[in-house]
């Protein structure tokens, strides 16, 4: 009887541990829009905090799954052949930039973004780019970036 | 007054090449494709932010990308390969610095389909190595669209693979570079 139990005790564990293993492996990242920001700076300091100490503000915004919000000026709208839309956000005379790769789950709330308009965009962070030709400027990178809080100027 | 116009005219098409910035383009939202599968599961990633500076006087061609810009179908793959393959915090930028070879072949100035030969140093997780590239450089109104198909070796990189993966991740990488070109203001 008690072994009995005890394989069955056992073939539940197994179970739950090939569950668990199957979920873990399948896992995608999560939703941005689901997520809380770490962090909700303006393009322009964040690229600012960048460009006055690389080292320490890419130690402030270090970490894996790093969600940051974003507000900024439309400066550009970049969609390739596939549907892809980023962003670009921050000062138009300038080439520097807040580059936000966005979600395609949600490449429907993009319609209504125009170019100059000021919008809030939350994203998995991804780092820093310093401009190494003195041509194009350095940006601030986000991948899967969801529009957050739309406003009209 | 036919003279004032033409000298208007001329002024307007100085200026209008002038603020191209010397026959050189670029981009901030190249795709960079890689593929490492070495079992039944596929091991790929894109990344969709690199930047990439062509000079087409000279064919001096330069990329860069953050390596945390890769994105992949499962996250448990995206957090070893930042974590554990590429190591990302401590190599954060993936880094090419070279030249087309055959520059002078391509006329940049007629739309058309170009063979490219790429050469220069590929810096992946700190290590930099020589590598040659074939590629294909399309001109097509004032733009550029460049494509490369190549293959790393993982080992040259110095980046390891634990043992009860090793038939899972191949150590070729097949790399692919898609890019438009635009030019470059300034």
């Amino acid at each position: 009887m008690k072994r009995k139990y005890l394989l069955w005790g056992l073939l539940i564990v197994v179970l739950a541990a090939a569950a668990y293993g199957y979920k873990e492996f399948n896992r995608t990242r999560p939703d941005s829009k689901s997520l809380e920001a770490g962090f909700t700076v303006s393009a322009e300091g964040i690229l600012k905090e960048f460009a006055e100490n690389e080292k320490v503000t890419a130690q402030k915004y270090s970490g894996q799954e790093l969600i940051v919000a974003v507000t900024g000026t439309v400066k550009d709208i970049k969609k390739d052949e596939k549907g892809y839309y980023t962003l670009m956000l921050g000062d138009s005379t300038n080439m520097s930039s807040v580059q936000c790769a966005m979600d395609t789950l949600y490449s429907a709330d993009l319609s209504s973004i125009k170019i100059a308009d000021k919008i809030t965009v939350k994203g998995h962070f991804t780092g820093y780019n310093a401009d190494e030709t003195g041509l194009v400027g350095s940006d601030i990178q986000m991948n899967m970036c969801v529009i957050e809080l739309p406003k009209k100027q | 007054m036919k003279q004032k116009v033409f000298s208007l005219l001329l002024a307007t098409v100085f200026l209008s090449t002038g603020l191209l910035a010397q026959g050189k383009f670029f981009t901030k939202t190249g795709k960079v494709y890689f593929n490492c599968t070495g079992g039944i599961e596929p091991i790929e990633g894109t990344n969709k932010s690199t930047t990439c500076v062509l000079d087409s006087k000279s064919g001096a061609i330069q990329f860069s990308m953050l390596m945390k810009g890769f994105e992949f179908e499962k996250q448990l793959m995206m957090e070893h390969f930042n974590e554990n393959y590429v190591e990302t915090e401590k190599f954060p930028k993936a880094t090419f610095v070279g030249q087309i070879a055959n520059n002078s072949e391509i006329n940049y100035a007629k739309d058309g389909t170009y063979p490219a030969k790429v050469k220069g140093k590929l810096t992946i997780h700190g290590e930099t190595r020589d590598v040659e590239a074939p590629g294909k450089i399309t001109v097509k109104g004032g733009k550029i669209i460049a494509t490369s198909d190549f293959k790393v070796q993982l080992s040259d990189y110095k980046v390891g693979i634990p043992s009860i993966v090793k038939d899972k991740i191949s150590n070729d990488v097949k790399i692919n570079v898609d890019l438009l070109l635009d030019p470059l203001k300034g």
